[in-house]
């Protein structure tokens, strides 16, 4: 007698389950789909979420805290394995051509710095545009930190500080 | 062997029954119910490509609902309604693969309601039906039970899997005559499953709510209907809500002058198509279908640019317009 339990078991736990059964899932047809139905579950708890699923956890579960820790790096427009340009901000009279952007591993997250005469100013967005609320950002190597309440406003960096990587902490 | 999964939930549940979760098991135990979730539910947007959520992007939507709805407090405390159904599971939950066969069980069970409440807003007909097959199932000492996720109606709880469940497809080519006689309807397709077919004797929820839809709607909608005393039918009752909504556009728009009398009139028509989708199985989520298959005078972009926000609130109302109709009949 084999059990949706024991199916579950074969794919989670296969120590759990006896030769015999194991010997019937794996010969008889009948239990085909459901092997696979659940192969695709253990393939989707194996991965790590995305910064939007967490936002969106977050966004409906008050007790769940979104509290991740993001690398970006330095990339440029031709990177995108896609071809498509990430359009940050339009450049304004004040802003040099040497801006430099930084993007997360799962490109949803993006740092743009724009140097001025006298500063650099650091925009950081949502690939979809939301607004990202108390973060707190490290500038590597020299550790620099700033605490961010939204990304409404850009965060002012001194000209001279050199930025090879950027974390994004949300606390 | 690495087929064990990465954290232990059993150790997180006796944390939950002593009170003393901290944020990273509430964290891992959250995530964990959002991917199980989102697996189920990318199984059931699969079966039906066609209905509102119809992407990844709206799977995702369909499973954080679910782990929400999971994990709403009940008198103050998040993890009320799993604790109460961990102490009540049978058999007893011991040891870790219980646990999170536990959990997956009660995942399945949310994204399967959840998906229950977007097919209900999507389509007013739905929840209808619904409701006159769960009457059925309780009249005829029947049960529902869970396998895969899906929602299945059988004799008795599912204890062991032989022989295949019925696919959507297989459901929907089962003779009519099966479902002629409502009362009796639900025996008759278990005792057919059973004994004419190879497939396990369950019948799959979805599929008979869709199968209803296509067959004769009037007597799972209407009490009356058997007394033959029935005054309101589908048909009319479309038809009243199609009056209603136009009654709307007339009012608010046309004298209005927001829109001509000319695009008045294709909507008016295009709502007609769309009721007889409503009543067949359900809308399709590009709305200037409903345009194009009775004008080719308003252009797509025409229709997006100017007309797309008036033409999607007038058809939430035509829905909305339709469930209330049917709550007078319930």
């Amino acid at each position: 007698m084999i059990t949706e339990q024991d199916i579950f078991n074969y794919i989670f736990f296969r120590a759990k389950v006896s030769d015999g059964k194991i010997n019937e899932i794996v010969t008889d047809e009948q239990y085909a789909h459901a092997v696979e139905f659940y192969n695709s579950l253990k393939s989707e708890t194996e991965r790590s979420l995305s910064f939007n699923e967490k936002r969106s956890l977050a966004a409906k579960i008050p007790f769940y805290k979104f509290n991740g820790e993001y690398e970006l790096l330095p990339f440029s427009v031709g990177d995108m394995e896609n071809g498509k340009r990430l359009a940050a901000r339009t450049k304004n009279s004040e802003e040099s051509d040497s801006a430099i952007s930084f993007l997360s591993e799962t490109k949803e997250l993006l740092c743009r710095i724009v140097p001025t005469p006298t500063q650099k100013l650091l925009y950081c967005f949502s690939i979809n545009q939301q607004e990202l609320k108390n973060f707190k950002l490290t500038f590597h190597p020299n550790k620099i930190t700033f605490e961010c309440k939204s990304n409404s406003e850009p965060v002012i960096i001194p000209a001279e500080l050199t930025i090879e990587k950027i974390s994004i902490e949300f606390v | 062997m690495q087929n064990q999964l990465t954290t232990e939930l059993l150790p997180i549940f006796d944390l939950l029954l002593h009170g003393r979760i901290g944020q990273k098991e509430t964290n891992f135990f959250v995530e964990h119910c959002y991917k199980l979730a989102l697996g189920c539910a990318k199984l059931h947007l699969n079966k039906n490509p066609h209905i509102y959520y119809s992407s990844e992007i709206k799977a995702a939507d369909l499973a954080v609902d679910a782990v929400a709805d999971l994990l709403s407090a009940v008198s103050g405390n998040q993890f009320s309604q799993i604790v109460s159904s961990f102490k009540n599971w049978q058999p007893e939950i011991t040891t870790e693969d219980e646990a999170a066969f536990f959990v997956n069980s009660l995942v399945m069970r949310k994204v399967n309601q959840q998906y229950q409440v977007a097919l209900s807003v999507y389509d007013p007909f739905y929840a209808k039906i619904l409701h006159a097959v769960d009457h059925l199932v309780k009249k005829e000492n029947l049960v529902k039970d869970f396998y895969l996720g899906g929602c299945f109606i059988c004799k008795e709880k599912i204890k062991d899997v032989h022989g295949l469940f019925i696919d959507e497809d297989s459901f929907a080519s089962l003779p009519v005559q099966l479902f002629k006689q409502r009362k009796i309807m639900l025996q008759n397709v278990l005792t057919f499953l059973e004994e004419e077919t190879e497939f396990f004797p369950a019948i799959p929820l979805h599929a008979l709510i869709q199968k209803i839809k296509h067959i004769d709607l009037n007597p799972y909608l209407f009490k009356e209907y058997e007394e033959e005393t029935v005054s309101f039918f589908a048909d009319e009752l479309i038809k009243a809500s199609l009056q209603k909504t136009v009654d709307k556009l007339e009012q608010s728009y046309v004298e209005k002058k927001k829109v001509s009398r000319e695009v008045a009139e294709i909507f008016k028509r295009s709502f007609a198509e769309m009721g007889e989708d409503l009543k067949d199985g359900g809308l399709k989520p590009n709305l200037y279908y409903y345009v194009e298959q009775v004008s080719n005078e308003l252009s797509k972009e025409e229709f997006q640019t100017k007309y797309h926000n008036i033409y999607e609130y007038l058809t939430k109302l035509f829905k909305q317009n339709i469930a209330e109709k049917l709550k007078q009949t319930m």
